[in-house]
């Protein structure tokens, strides 16, 4: 069984890596929207389809590592001129970027600690849970809105326009040489890595004792706890992994657009992530791929002719899925295949 | 001199607490019969301000506008309830997702339907109250006021009426209500029923104060789900409580920082009360 | 072994055990009956920190445990079979025997490790005393009662408790299966110490030595089987007669 997996992911990598080959600029560059959007569609599968908790927080560390990222990298590689009011120039020295993508990780993984503890060892769980998270994410947004000329370093914050001309992710050897990743050929494969890295260290935790003890955590928390098991830590923990992920997530598509504002705390970004993962399949990780790729992929396709009436469907997708199709793609493709076995 | 700030800080916090008080009260009316927590509600809110907005553009006198909003709000509630929430009977974080659905789908409705850019409406009541040197808006006392009316409404209605009683039997026991012969899906389509006509009438009263567009559901929203989440599941009393709080400590600390350092202690105070009482504050069971 | 001094937990002012001193020493098969309502499950509850107790003590090995979390005290031995069968309904039988296997194996579950040969031998072991090996892939969801009742005995055994609390482990079984846990439950008896809930007259009858009867939570009384069945009390209690 797992062959055939390999087999199907070797031919499926191997087909991205081609892409950048036969499409056109403009199309690299929307691929690595779609790979990004993944990534952050992962850490929600991470934290609600493998062990069942529902987070509305990834929001809130996407748009916290990529505010970190750029406001780090800003205040490290270049030398800004405020003109007036928050508009500024700025001019790029250049270098590496490694220590803004270590704190871009870092900080939502350390927020991503905290509320935990706070919020798993006071037993919070279902509804309240949902509702703080979100409550963060969207008070979050409202934070950075306000905050206009309010600087850190010698970065504006922004408010509302967010922040601009933030550097692309560089890579290279520091003080001696650095490439920035300013081709989108060179920053999709980038995107890419990341997605197959992150993609297969979660499987790799799912398919260890670890990632048992989470699935048992959502089947049967009681029960799980009743051999021992300190479940508080282990959703703490996983919380963190996906608050890492989506920080991940943040960064890179700060780096992708040189450009974060508030938008990336918002409400809908949240909601169209939920989306994702229950059309791709809620606990199936690659569904999340699936589920984000393919709802980029026909808003991308239908959004011009249809732009408010997009999100008005997307609104009855939602409902009709909660009713109907709670699996998602790819749980009914794994469905069909387990009952092929059975059969046969 | 202190004088002054202390009664400009009280009088901010019983109108901040009495708007949360109001707008919460539809949800925390749900939350405590279905348990669910109806993420449909600050657009429900939202509709209300919009039917006052069309009933007066209808050349409806705007008291009238305002009482009669809510009418069509409860209605939708209504159909809401029968047409999705009914399917969806203890699958709570189903429910929960299904009602987000509901609210995108509200939203960008409007959206098309007004455009995004706001209305406003002038207050009934404009101008304020002099006292000493301090300015009270003459609204924001007569919001208090209602406030402190519907509450009292609702204790009479669940205390003294017929489903009043039906209701509290509901909440206390769900399966043993339907086995002494209780229609619990009745019961809880009026639930739903009030519980938008109350988010609805929230929406009329606060037309007056604030920018009527289609975003105002999600501008409320966080706020009363705070309040619900941390007041606990006691209909009235956790409401009360929640909202007094969260809404007093907010404004006082706004009046003497800012306003979104205040949002801040907000959401800070909430999680800080959900980790010592994860039931919220006045709730029952154990 | 276990003591528990005064014990008392009162839920709005019905006290569901009330000022209980129990007594169990080690090595015992002990056996609580009682009619419905007199506290037997809140007494494993409160055991196994899953409530915590309004007033009193529990003592386990000349610890108190009064107030630890339930993880913990299943870190000390106590390991607990709920009444209702309460298993991983969507694991196969050899996921579900996994989970105590490899905390009880391995202790630190690291992220990135493999599972052990260890944990699999012990799978098969258990398997073996509960005599389900030929449906170790089949999922826990579609067994019959009796043989979940018999996987969630086997996964407490995975544990291999100190102290084995089992509530109502024939519930809803056959005559025959029965008499099959009656023999599974003897042969642990003599590594571990075991407290049942039980009602099935027949079966306390096949496995224990000593028993206790609860009512209207605390002990009316105590001893072997043949001087609770003559007693007078016990059989007006569970008429009903005695309140």
């Amino acid at each position: 069984m797992r062959k055939i997996f390999k087999n199907k992911f070797l031919i499926l990598s191997l087909g991205f890596i081609a892409l950048p080959l036969i499409l056109s600029t403009y199309y690299v560059n929307i691929l690595s929207l779609f790979l990004i959007m993944g990534i952050l569609a992962l850490s929600l599968d991470l934290i609600w389809g493998y062990t069942g908790i529902l987070s509305f927080g990834q929001g809130a560390f996407f748009g916290l590592g990529g505010y970190t990222y750029a406001i780090t990298a800003m205040n490290l590689m270049c030398n800004v001129e405020i003109r007036y009011l928050s508009h500024y120039t700025v001019i790029n020295q250049g270098g590496t970027t490694y220590i803004p993508i270590l704190l871009g990780i870092l900080l939502p993984v350390i927020l991503a600690t905290v509320l935990g503890y706070f919020l798993f060892y006071a037993r919070v769980s279902g509804v309240y849970f949902c509702i703080i998270t979100l409550s963060l994410t969207l008070i979050l947004q409202q934070i950075t809105m306000q905050l206009v000329e309010h600087q850190i370093g010698n970065i504006p914050l922004g408010g509302f326009n967010g922040i601009t001309y933030v550097p692309r992710i560089s890579i290279g050897i520091p003080l001696l040489f650095y490439y920035s990743l300013d081709g989108p050929n060179h920053f999709y494969y980038f995107v890419l890595f990341c997605s197959v890295l992150s993609l297969i260290i979660c499987k790799k935790i799912c398919n260890s004792p670890f990632g048992s003890i989470l699935t048992a955590i959502r089947d049967n928390e009681i029960r799980t706890e009743s051999f021992g098991y300190d479940i508080r830590k282990y959703k703490m923990i996983v919380f963190a992994i996906s608050g890492a992920l989506a920080g991940l997530s943040g960064l890179l598509y700060c780096s992708w657009g040189s450009f974060i504002s508030p938008w990336a705390f918002d409400f809908f970004l949240s909601a169209e992530t939920i989306i994702w993962v229950l059309i791709g399949g809620k606990g199936t990780l690659i569904g999340a791929f699936v589920g984000a790729f393919l709802t980029q992929f026909l808003e991308n396709l239908l959004s011009d002719i249809l732009i408010y009436y997009w999100l008005l469907i997307m609104g009855v997708v939602f409902i009709v899925i909660v009713l109907l199709f709670p699996k998602g793609i790819m749980g009914i493709i794994y469905g069909l295949k387990r009952s092929n076995l059975k059969s046969s | 001199m202190g004088l002054e700030i202390i009664t400009t800080a009280i009088f901010n916090a019983l109108s901040a607490s009495s708007i949360l008080i109001v707008s919460a009260l539809g949800l925390s009316i749900i939350f405590g019969m279905m348990g669910i927590i109806n993420l449909a509600h600050g657009e429900l809110i939202m509709l209300g301000a919009y039917f006052t907005y069309i009933f007066k553009s209808l050349g409806l006198n705007i008291w009238v506008s305002m009482a009669v909003a809510p009418i069509p709000v409860a209605l939708i509630g209504v159909i809401i309830e029968r047409g999705i929430i009914r399917f969806l009977y203890g699958r709570q974080m189903d429910t929960l997702l299904a009602t987000w659905g509901i609210s995108i789908f509200i939203v960008q409705g409007i959206r098309v339907i007004f455009g995004p850019a706001g209305k406003s409406i002038t207050p009934p009541f404009p101008g304020t109250f002099e006292f000493y040197g301090l300015s009270f808006p003459k609204y924001r006392c007569l919001l208090i006021l209602f406030t402190l009316a519907i509450l009292l409404s609702m204790y009479l209605i669940f205390k003294f009426t017929k489903f009043g009683l039906k209701a509290r039997a509901v909440i206390q026991n769900a399966d043993m209500a339907s086995s002494l012969g209780i229609k619990t899906p009745n019961v809880y389509m009026m639930t739903f029923c009030i519980g938008a006509g109350l988010a609805g009438l929230a929406g009329s009263l606060l037309t007056p104060i604030i920018n009527v567009e289609p975003a105002l559901g999600l501008k409320i929203v966080i706020r009363t789900f705070l309040v619900v989440v941390t007041g606990g599941t006691e209909i009235l009393a956790g409401t009360i409580a929640g909202g007094t709080i969260l809404g007093s400590t907010e404004s006082i600390v706004a009046l003497f920082t800012s306003t979104y350092f205040g949002n801040v202690i907000l959401l800070l105070l909430a999680i800080l009360i959900i980790r010592f009482k994860p039931k919220g504050l006045i709730s029952k069971g154990y | 072994m276990l003591e528990t001094k005064g014990l008392t937990k009162e839920f709005d002012g019905f006290r569901a055990v009330d000022n209980l001193n129990f007594y169990l020493e080690k090595g015992e098969l002990h056996c609580i009956i009682g009619p419905n309502g007199s506290g037997k499950t809140t007494f494993f509850s409160l055991i196994s920190g899953f409530l915590k107790p309004t007033n009193g003590d529990i003592i386990f090995n000349n610890e108190k445990i009064t107030n630890l979390m339930p993880h913990q005290i299943a870190q000390r031995g106590i390991i607990r079979k709920f009444q209702v069968p309460n298993v991983y309904n969507f694991f196969t039988l050899h996921e579900n025997l996994k989970i105590p296997s490899q905390i009880k194996l391995e202790g630190k579950i690291l992220l990135f490790t493999r599972s052990s040969i260890k944990v699999g031998k012990k799978i098969d072991e258990i398997l073996e005393i509960i005599q389900l090996k030929d449906k170790k892939k089949e999922v826990a969801g579609e067994l019959s009662h009796g043989e979940m009742q018999w996987l969630e005995i086997g996964m407490t055994l995975a544990m291999e408790p100190s102290l084995l609390l089992l509530d109502e482990p024939t519930a809803g079984m056959t005559r025959d299966e029965t008499k099959k846990t009656a023999e599974i439950i003897r042969g642990i008896s003599n590594v571990t110490t075991i407290i049942i809930i039980e009602h099935d007259i027949q079966f306390i009858r096949e496995v224990s030595r000593k028993i206790t009867v609860m009512h209207n939570g605390s002990i009316l009384t105590e001893g072997p089987l043949e001087q609770i069945e003559n007693d007078e009390r016990v059989r007006n209690v569970y008429l009903g007669k005695e309140k």
